[in-house]
This record gives structure tokens, C-alpha cells and sequence, in this order.
């Protein structure tokens, strides 16, 4: 079987379309927009906005997605490295992380069809497999474990509060369950990030690094924020379950507001997010 | 066959075809049976991202406004996508054609309709273009209405009378809400 396989080698039927992230940043209506005073930033989800339902039906297929590409990323981890670059107990992590996946896909299959979405409606994007695909394994655990998963914290916990808002007890469990996961995951990450690099500090300061790089490009030009109508809100509590300490939290606010006043910038506004 | 105009006539952002969103709308308002001289105007802003939808009667020309990310194909942005043009249009010149209608007389315009009117009325809609033929889909439709109206069986029933309904007014929307509410209120 293929070692480090690319992200265009990923298996998919006819009913999935790629989009690039980069396509998106760069689309010419977002600077338009912002030119003519049209451009919307997207708020906080909320039941009673006109745009809530579809909203909510992307967010959770392109969860759904990432579900996917978690458990290819979780499956690659713990098949293309030696025992001499991953100890064999994080293999076994990692295998543990395909279980929870593969049921977190069936969750995800079930809320999109109760949410009326169909598998494949919308474009999917590749990127958390992509940060899986780095050759050093302390830095796929950073990048997906870590950055990745930490976002999904932050993601499933802003839905299961849109679930318990809009009284729907279908998304409320279903994030429940998907988030105590996650939660391990990204202890996961943090446990075998010290300990692969334990006696490596300039190791470790590189996959910090990378996962500073991928918290940034993944705030979503700063979406996912502390600010109290961000679509998506950082979860301190959860993360700090997760392993976070409250530094490295402070960081990822700090990296967001970063973010956030960039793409504001990029697109000729006050840098003020 | 009812008189269209699409602005812009071409786009600079967006790779849409005003003559296809045009005959698409002349299609529709054929099934639909608005009357040969009720003017239609369909506005595309293509800067807007953001999927959204207004429309609007002036005497009888109808005016619907809709942004270019309401149109657009989810697997390719950018690209105008045919069938979710269709039920757009087609949700909109259906409640034209229902403010035409004496029926329907009372029912408010702009932020004076509710999120939970607007959803009763768009699932009154969307049924009967499912009986026209045009491919919609009822799950998705639910979402959105229990998601305004609140997830219990009961309210999944008010759902189905406005989705099987035909020749229904405005009252009867505003009934259906009021009925919802009284069944939140109990959950």
C-alpha cells in the first residue's frame, strides 16, 4: 500500500466536488462588495436569521467532510510512518481516532438528512488533509490534532448552543457526542506533540509554528473569534479540557483578531475587526 | 408570454447569462399562470456573496431582488446554477401571484412579515411547485420550518397541511403560525 498519499489521490464518487480555499479568498465579489458597501461579514448563527437553515446545512456538510478527511488523516498517520518516527502506542491512538471518526461520519450523514442536505450538495474543500500530509509526525499532530480538531471544538460547541437555541434535540446530541471526541483528540495531540519532542525544543518550536500557521489561515479570516458575534466562537472551556493552557488559548484569540483585521485590510477596509 | 427583464444585462463578476435567468423566469411564469402583461423584473446584484432574496408589487409589475450568491452553483462559485434559479424565481413569482390575488390582500410587506411567516408561506409554495413538477425537496423545507416553528409532531403536521395545501390565503398562513406558536409554547 501507497505511503504519503497526496490529496489528489483521495477517494471519492461522482457526487463530491472540490473547491480550493484559495479560490474562495480570492473571489472578486468579496472586494467588490466591500468597495460598494454591499459586502455582509457573516454573524453570529442564529435561529431567527433569514439565512440560519442554510447556513447551518453548509457548516454541517463541510463538518461532515472534515469527519471524512479526520479519518483518512488518522489512517495515514498511523500507517505511513515507522515505528522509529511514531511510537507504536500512538499508532494505536490513532487507530482508536479512526473509530471515532468513521462514527463520527454515520453521525454527520444522519444530521445532514435530517437537516434536508444531500452528501455532496456543497464543495468540498481538502484542507485538513492537506495539513495532513506533512512528512514529519509531530507536525500532522500540531496542524490536524491540535489546530484542526481545536477549530471542531470551537465549531461543534457554537452549534450545539444553535441546536439547544432552536430547540432542536437532533443537533444538540449529535454535537454533544461529536465534541466530547474532539475534546480527546486534541489532548491527544498535545500529549504526543511533548512527547515526541521532548528532547527536541527546536522541533517542538517548529510544529508550534505550524500549528500558529494553520490556527491563522484557519480562523476563517477570523470567523471563528472570541467577539460575541462571531459565526463561530472560540469554546476557552472546552479547549481548556482539551489541554490548552490558558496562554496558548489567549494566543489563538490573539491570532484570530490578527486574522480578522487582515482580511479586513485586504479588502481595503479599517484594519479594525 | 409575460414580459421579463434581467439587470444587468451582462455580468462582470459572475459568469451568469441574463438570457438564460430571462427564460427561465418566462418558463416559470407560464406554469405558474401569471397573465401575459404582468411586467417582471428580475435584479441580480452579483457583488453580494451572501444568498438572499426580496420581492416586491408595484400595480402589478413584479420586481424580485436577488443577490448573485442566491444563484449560484454550490460546486462552482461563480456559475450560475439552472435549478436553484428555477426555485428561487419560482418561489417568488408563486407569491406574487399570490399578493395578486385579493385572497392575500393583507399580508405584510418587507420586516413587517416574520421570519415564521415567511416560512409558513414558503412551504405553502414549495408544495405546490412540487406539483408543477419542479424539483424540490420537502426534508429541507422542514428544517427550515421547524427551525422557525419549533421540532415536535404536532408542528410537523401544520407543516404538511400548508405543504398539501391548494387555495389557501393569507389567513390561513397567519392561522397556521398562530397554531405553532401554541404548540411551542407547550414543549
Amino acid at each position: 500500500m501507497k505511503k504519503m498519499l497526496p490529496v489528489q489521490e483521495l477517494a471519492r464518487d461522482s457526487r463530491f466536488w472540490r473547491t480550493r480555499m484559495e479560490e474562495q479568498m480570492s473571489d472578486p465579489r468579496i472586494g467588490a462588495g466591500r468597495v460598494r458597501g454591499t459586502y455582509q461579514r457573516p454573524g453570529r448563527f442564529n435561529p431567527d436569521e433569514p439565512q440560519a437553515a442554510d447556513g447551518a446545512r453548509s457548516l454541517m456538510h463541510g463538518i461532515f467532510m472534515g469527519e471524512i478527511q479526520a479519518l483518512e488523516a488518522a489512517g495515514r498517520t498511523a500507517f505511513d510512518f515507522d515505528l522509529d518516527q511514531t511510537p507504536f502506542q500512538l499508532k494505536l491512538d490513532m487507530a482508536r481516532q479512526c473509530w471515532d471518526e468513521a462514527r463520527h461520519v454515520e453521525i454527520s450523514v444522519k444530521l445532514t438528512e435530517w437537516m434536508g442536505t444531500d452528501i455532496g450538495e456543497f464543495a468540498e474543500a481538502t484542507f485538513l488533509y492537506e495539513a495532513a500530509c506533512n512528512a514529519d509526525p509531530a507536525m500532522r499532530l500540531t496542524g490536524v490534532n491540535r489546530a484542526l480538531e481545536g477549530l471542531a471544538i470551537d465549531v461543534f460547541n457554537t452549534m450545539k448552543d444553535f441546536g439547544e437555541r432552536s430547540g432542536d434535540p437532533v443537533m444538540t446530541f449529535c454535537e454533544d457526542w461529536m465534541l466530547a471526541d474532539e475534546v480527546t483528540h486534541v489532548k491527544m495531540g498535545s500529549d504526543w506533540l511533548r512527547r515526541l519532542t521532548e528532547n527536541d525544543p527546536e522541533r517542538r518550536k517548529q510544529a508550534l509554528d505550524f500549528q500558529r500557521l494553520v490556527d491563522k489561515i484557519f480562523s476563517l479570516g477570523g470567523q471563528r473569534s472570541d467577539h460575541e458575534d462571531a459565526p463561530i466562537k472560540l469554546a476557552r472551556q472546552f479547549r481548556s479540557i482539551a489541554g490548552f493552557s490558558s496562554e496558548e488559548i489567549e494566543e489563538i484569540a490573539d491570532v484570530s483578531n490578527e486574522a480578522a483585521a487582515e482580511s479586513l485590510a485586504r479588502m481595503g477596509a479599517p484594519t479594525k475587526a | 408570454m409575460a414580459t421579463v427583464t434581467v439587470t444587468p444585462e451582462a455580468f462582470e463578476l459572475v459568469e451568469f447569462d441574463a438570457g438564460v435567468i430571462r427564460s427561465i423566469a418566462e418558463e416559470l411564469a407560464t406554469l405558474i399562470g401569471l397573465q401575459d402583461d404582468v411586467p417582471i423584473t428580475v435584479e441580480v446584484d452579483e457583488t453580494v456573496i451572501m444568498p438572499r432574496v426580496e420581492s416586491s408589487i408595484v400595480g402589478n409589475a413584479i420586481t424580485i431582488s436577488v443577490t448573485g450568491g442566491a444563484l449560484e452553483d454550490l460546486h462552482k462559485a461563480r456559475t450560475l446554477s439552472p435549478e436553484r434559479t428555477r426555485l428561487i424565481l419560482g418561489t417568488h413569482l408563486l407569491r406574487a401571484r399570490d399578493r395578486l390575488d385579493p385572497a392575500w390582500a393583507e399580508a405584510p410587506t418587507g420586516d413587517e412579515l416574520t421570519v415564521q411567516h415567511t416560512s409558513a408561506w414558503d412551504t405553502y409554495t414549495e408544495g405546490r411547485l412540487q406539483r408543477l413538477g419542479l424539483p424540490t425537496r420537502q426534508q429541507r423545507r422542514i428544517y427550515h420550518f421547524r427551525l422557525r416553528h419549533g421540532f415536535s409532531d404536532d408542528i410537523d403536521g401544520v407543516f404538511q397541511r400548508l405543504w398539501d395545501g391548494e387555495n389557501l390565503s393569507w389567513s390561513d398562513v397567519e392561522k397556521a403560525c398562530e397554531e405553532t406558536a401554541a404548540l411551542k409554547s407547550n414543549l
